[in-house]
């Protein structure tokens, strides 16, 4: 569980189980919820209100975000990786091709993905200290902070000084994801390299605040532990961090796995109803924080999602290094994608749905 | 009611709009024609300066009828929301709504940082409307410090929770000699016409009318609401509770010019 919780996993388990439908009525009537309302609406018992949730969560992400539907794309400037985390084809046991691109390529790409319209970019990387450097991704942010009005990372952990000069150069968003807040599954899906410490890596997000980055992405890994004590835990790490970085936007994302090559098999699996439940819940717990849905999801769900709750999504992503312009048609990717729609074919579903697309929700020039 | 001049600017109407979240550029075109503003609001972080196609909002208002005030949204403190007004005033902006929300939950002002970038942005020469808690004390500090005109909130931003801080902004507008807009948390037609009725200059609505489910009747109905205020005011309403207090704002207004 996340290390702040004073709750156990089968404490909180046992409370999900005993909550009864009038306690998720009453959650579902409140204005304004708190941890034991989500709770509540994660139960079993609160399965049967989907559509209550759907109602209630839709107002609340309408209220907060508007008709609105901001969008972005993943680059993958690397795929080398010195951890073995056993559900990633990045995994360093993987012999997969491996690709670190060089500045001039990541503007290639940069340069690509902004053809399609998209204004907002998360720079993804393995875990690679060698290559991956703060230097380095400094260097890129300060190249793609001229290309785009918004920049996020989601590459290893860094200390406090690290992110400070990542900030600098323009990066604004940091998303980590626990993957397991189970400190024993952790230690076992994450058997060697730097990425084993769980400690450091649940800190991350509290570190990225306090260097002043303004959005924290935090998210478990869905599929490796059982999602009501790992959602009861995420939540408990959104509230702390609330607390301790209230200059900072939360954003939830709920990233389900997806097929690997080596045939990793999830142990607990999450299903769409259970998914959408989870994400409502959240909604209508955290209306103001930002939730985003990836293309892991297929397409009708994530059209679904982002009327209902999600009020971000990302469109036309490659999970390939160079996988935008620089070599096309490699296939090194971290996982499946499964929403393979072009950008202009995610923009049309959400006009569709009666919402604006928002390309630009931020300004690289603000924090300079 | 006294008429509503902001900078030298006249005003017919008491209702102002922001852009965001609005479901298409033509349901904000057509929300802007029924509710008569003549100021809107838009974020800087939402103009797409060098990108003419994507500038959706800008192209639909008409300049010469419509005021565009630029907002600070997203800056955390006074260097941040200055970058950004200067960022604007070179792209001929002299408008500005200054908002300073350090904290991201609830988007609220922070006193401190705005009392500084109202200094330094009234040097410039900008009209500067800072967005404000309801806060009789701080009105009067960003009034010396040259702001065009006070806003202060409702209740937070998006909350649409209405009129919940009533008994500051009724001694905003007691006291201010510059015009008073409250902003944020106006979630119905009716917190729309109590703030007049409050003694209110102006409202500014985004949310309640662009997540409505049909905006654009939505934008008519507070056109309504605030001009039914404001003939109420003027109709002289007959003695009752507040309204017939010696310190109420409405009677303030009406014995000076």
């Amino acid at each position: 569980m996340f290390p702040e919780l004073k709750f156990s996993e089968a404490q909180i388990l046992d409370y999900c189980d005993s909550v009864t439908p009038e306690a998720v009525e009453v959650s579902l009537a409140k204005d304004r919820c708190d941890y034991f309302d989500l709770l509540n609406l994660i139960s079993p018992a609160a399965a049967v209100y989907i559509a209550a949730m759907r109602k209630r969560s839709t107002l609340a992400r309408r209220r907060y975000y508007g008709k609105t539907v901001s969008v972005y794309a993943p680059l993958y400037i690397s795929n080398t990786c010195v951890n073995s985390c056993k559900y990633c084809d990045f995994n360093i046991h993987h012999r997969a091709e491996r690709k670190i691109l060089t500045l001039d390529e990541i503007r290639r790409e940069g340069e690509a993905v902004r053809k399609n319209g998209i204004d907002s970019l998360l720079i993804v990387a393995g875990e690679d200290p060698k290559h991956m450097t703060v230097d380095f991704l400094c260097e890129a942010g300060r190249m793609l902070r001229k290309i785009f009005s918004y920049l996020a990372l989601e590459v290893a952990p860094q200390d406090e000084a690290g992110y400070r000069e990542l900030f600098a150069a323009g990066y604004d968003g940091v998303t980590c994801f626990q993957e397991t807040y189970d400190p024993n599954l952790y230690r076992e899906l994450h058997p060697a390299g730097p990425k084993g410490d769980y400690t450091y890596r649940v800190w991350t997000q509290q570190r990225a605040g306090k260097a002043g980055f303004r959005t924290l992405g935090m998210a478990f890994l869905l599929g490796l532990a059982p999602w009501r004590s790992e959602a009861a835990s995420l939540a408990a790490h959104a509230i702390y961090l609330m607390r301790e970085c209230f200059q900072s936007k939360i954003q939830f994302a709920f990233p389900r796995i997806t097929p690997v090559s080596d045939g990793f098999q999830p142990g607990h699996p999450v299903g769409d109803a259970e998914l959408e439940q989870m994400m409502l819940a959240f909604r209508i717990v955290f209306p103001e924080c930002c939730m985003t849905v990836s293309t892991r999801e297929a397409p009708e769900f994530r059209d679904r999602i982002v009327r209902s709750c999600a009020d971000n999504m990302s469109a036309g992503s490659r999970v390939t290094p160079g996988g935008y312009a620089v070599l096309a048609d490699r296939d090194v990717a971290q996982f499946t994608l499964n929403d393979s729609r072009s950008p202009a074919a995610v923009y049309d579903a959400i006009r569709r749905n009666g919402q604006e697309v928002v390309f630009k929700n931020w300004d690289s020039r603000i924090g300079l | 009611m006294k008429e509503l001049v902001i900078a030298g600017r006249h005003f017919s109407n008491r209702f102002f709009l922001g852009t965001g979240k609005f479901a298409s550029t033509e349901i904000f075109a057509a929300a802007l024609k029924t509710s008569g503003t003549e100021l809107v609001t838009t974020a800087l972080t939402r103009v797409h300066e060098n990108d003419a196609a994507h500038d959706d909002i800008l192209r639909v208002i008409d300049r010469s009828k419509v005021e565009v005030m630029l907002n600070t949204s997203g800056a955390r403190n006074a260097e941040e929301a200055v970058r950004i007004a200067r960022i604007g005033e070179a792209a001929g902006f002299r408008w500005i709504k200054l908002e300073i929300h350090p904290d991201a939950r609830y988007l609220l002002p922070d006193p401190v940082e705005t009392l500084k970038a109202v200094g330094i942005l009234a040097k410039r020469g900008l009209t500067v409307l800072p967005y404000i808690n309801a806060d009789p004390e701080l009105a009067h500090r960003l009034e010396e410090a040259g702001a065009a005109a006070v806003m202060p909130l409702g209740s937070p931003i998006g909350s649409n929770r209405g009129i919940r801080t009533r008994d500051m902004i009724e001694i905003i507008v007691e006291q201010s000699h510059i015009p008073v807009v409250v902003d944020a948390g106006i979630g119905l037609p009716s917190h729309a016409a109590e703030a007049i009725e409050l003694g209110a200059d102006a409202v500014l609505v985004n949310t309640a009318v662009a997540a409505a489910d049909d905006p654009v009747k939505m934008a008519e109905a507070f056109r309504l609401a605030v001009r039914a205020a404001e003939l109420g005011i003027e109709a002289g309403p007959p003695a009752s509770g507040r309204t017939a207090s010696a310190t109420s704002p409405l009677h303030t207004f009406d014995i000076f010019k």
